[in-house]
């Protein structure tokens, strides 16, 4: 499992982590990709993440409890 | 034989608008950062034009380098183009100009070394930019040939004017993009 945060200074609102992961990612009011869910298990995350044109995702795996 | 003014004209030309390029680019990352029209604009779209004119800008760089080395009005080397100083002509304003084309590419190349550097030196490297600006005004006005016109004076006085109204606007209006939240957290 993932738990995934943004660093919202560095996200310029390209939209990629929405295209891949929508359940995890939404683009918020101000253009912004914002988190539906802090952590998910699926591995559109780690797509999301590698592809962000910005590198403003970032991933730690963590054990399901 | 009279001498052929066409690489002159260009060196000139092309240093000019390698400076209006820098000035819109840093103009767009401003734009990028302080969303001075909301929504209207799309932040991606505004990351792809200022990264665009910055790479124009550099290629306009580029040409403003070879013209100068292909022209006889003044002798440029290629070590006067690449080494602060070692210019023959106008040694001190040229220095200024080769440092800040080299901290431009410097500053344009760290994007695609963010994932080795980390955004944190990046965005840091970034504040360079102002150097640059700062010595592209400088080397622009003191080695430039058209700086007495009164039209290079105001795309001077301009750049400077607009650089500044946008670095301000930027310091007064902070938008909020702190902390991402999480609409629904999961357990």
């Amino acid at each position: 499992m993932y738990k995934v945060s943004i660093d919202r200074s560095l996200c310029n609102g390209y939209g990629v982590c929405e295209a891949l992961a929508p359940e995890v990612f939404v683009l918020d009011n101000d253009g912004l990709a914002a988190l539906r869910q802090g952590t998910s298990e699926d591995e559109a995350v780690r797509e999301a993440c590698d592809n962000c044109p910005m590198g403003a995702i970032t991933l730690v795996k963590v054990e399901a409890a | 034989m009279k001498h052929d003014p066409t690489f002159w004209l260009l060196a000139r030309a092309s240093g000019l608008t390698a400076y209006a390029l820098l000035t819109a680019s840093v103009l767009a990352g401003l734009v990028l950062k302080a969303r001075p029209f909301g929504r209207a604009l799309k932040p991606a779209m505004v990351t792809d034009t200022h990264r665009f004119l910055a790479l124009l800008g550099l290629g306009m760089l580029a040409m403003h380098g070879a013209t100068l080395m292909l022209d006889q009005t003044v002798h440029m080397p290629l070590a006067g183009l690449l080494v602060p100083g070692s210019s023959p002509y106008r040694p001190a304003s040229v220095a200024a100009g080769v440092v800040g084309a080299e901290l431009m590419l410097l500053i344009h190349v760290s994007f695609a070394l963010r994932p080795r550097i980390g955004a944190r030196n990046w965005r840091r490297l970034h504040w360079a930019t102002y150097l640059v600006f700062l010595l592209a005004t400088i080397h622009g006005f003191a080695s430039g040939t058209d700086s007495s016109q009164p039209w290079a004076r105001d795309l001077y006085l301009g750049a400077i004017g607009a650089v500044a109204f946008a670095t301000a606007w930027r310091a007064i209006d902070r938008p909020t993009r702190s902390v991402a939240p999480a609409t629904e957290r999961s357990s």
